[in-house]
């Protein structure tokens, strides 16, 4: 309801005067008795209080140190125990959890590491790959038989070389 | 009755004036009386929490919260505003908390000590005034609480706060941390909602 209060008249700065906040009238009476009622109520409550709390405490003349702070002196210390239980609880159930969690997690990684589907699967990083490379041509690298030598120079000629396309058809012909 | 009437508040000036004309030093030295500021501030503070949250034992405990919040912390307040602003934003630091913690306890039921609309009506001092009149008065009061009532949070502290404990739009500002805009804006907003309610204007 106060949402839609507030945006069914939206108001600009210029609209607000020191008069638009001044109530007049009935409402400036309506207010002013509301004042007096609350100002009564209050009155008559603290009043209250007060006598309860002097009949109940020992005659010490101090507020602060006999009290009607005490049960703000309470609730604080309540407040503070609550407070520390409650992130003690909370750290005890985090660490039972990681304890819980964490080697069952390790096992899982360690466990997916040593498959080899894994293994075959992760992605090489480029220095390992060209590495790899270099071992495969190692592997398979064999002399080259010496009726085929005039095919290697030939090859070599054509990395070399011009590559235009007239003189690659020249080398096929 | 219908008569034009204005509200005796303290005037919208800007301008920073200490309740009781009471400088900043005065009210640094007020403190070290602690049981005096208790004695002069009680009243005020238990007023704007029980209108804050309209019930009489939260109010109460609030204040003991308050002025335990104060007393503890007594060392820190420089007399940068006065004592009664600073007392005021601790009572609506408190009110904050509160509510913040009672909408997580939403099971909790509101007790019998909650403020009733007949309960604030009955208070009108008597100015011997005629049944016929104080009935009419009951009924103003109780359009003004129901209307309070229905005011967004900060409204409701803006309007108690310049219409119960009569501050200037200067202190609401600093008490609730807003800039005195953002008060006229809310106060403006809830004088339209009481206006409406009361069908003065």
């Amino acid at each position: 309801m106060n949402r839609f209060l507030n945006s069914k008249h939206d108001i600009s700065d210029a609209a607000i005067t020191d008069a638009s906040l001044e109530p007049s009238g009935e409402v400036a009476e309506s207010i002013a008795l509301f004042r007096a009622a609350m100002h009564s109520v209050a009155m008559h409550s603290v009043a209250k209080h007060s006598m309860e709390a002097r009949e109940t405490a020992q005659p010490v003349a101090s507020v602060v140190a006999n009290d009607w702070l005490q049960p703000a002196r309470h609730r604080q210390r309540h407040h503070q125990r609550t407070t520390i239980l409650a992130w003690s609880s909370a750290m005890a159930c985090a660490a039972a959890l990681s304890f819980a969690i964490v080697p069952r997690a390790l096992q899982t990684h360690t466990a997916a590491h040593n498959d080899p589907v894994h293994v075959a699967a992760q992605p090489q990083s480029e220095a390992s790959y060209t590495a790899l490379l270099e071992q495969v041509d190692n592997e398979i690298a064999e002399p080259v038989p010496s009726s085929l030598a005039p095919l290697t120079e030939l090859d070599s000629w054509n990395s070399t070389g011009s590559t235009t396309p007239t003189e690659n058809k020249n080398v096929t012909q | 009755m219908g008569h034009m009437a204005t509200t005796d508040l303290a005037p919208l000036t800007p301008d920073k004036v200490m309740p009781g004309g009471t400088s900043h030093e005065q009210s640094i030295l007020q403190l070290a009386d602690f049981d005096e500021v208790v004695r002069l501030y009680r009243p005020r503070i238990f007023r704007f929490l029980m209108s804050s949250m309209g019930d009489r034992d939260v109010a109460e405990s609030l204040t003991q919260d308050c002025f335990l919040k104060a007393y503890n912390a007594r060392n820190q307040f420089r007399g940068e505003s006065s004592l009664s602003t600073w007392l005021t934003r601790i009572a609506l630091n408190l009110v904050r908390d509160h509510l913040r913690s009672r909408r997580i306890r939403f099971w909790q039921k509101t007790r019998d000590s909650a403020l009733d609309l007949v309960d604030i009506a009955d208070w009108i001092p008597d100015g011997g005034v005629t049944p016929e009149i104080s009935c009419l008065q009951q009924e103003k009061v109780k359009e003004v609480w129901s209307a309070v009532e229905e005011l967004s949070r900060q409204q409701r502290t803006v309007f108690l706060l310049r219409f119960v404990e009569e501050m200037e739009l200067s202190e609401i500002a600093e008490t609730t941390g807003m800039n005195t805009s953002t008060v006229k804006s809310h106060l403006y907003r809830a004088l339209r909602v009481v206006r409406e309610r009361v069908g003065g204007q």
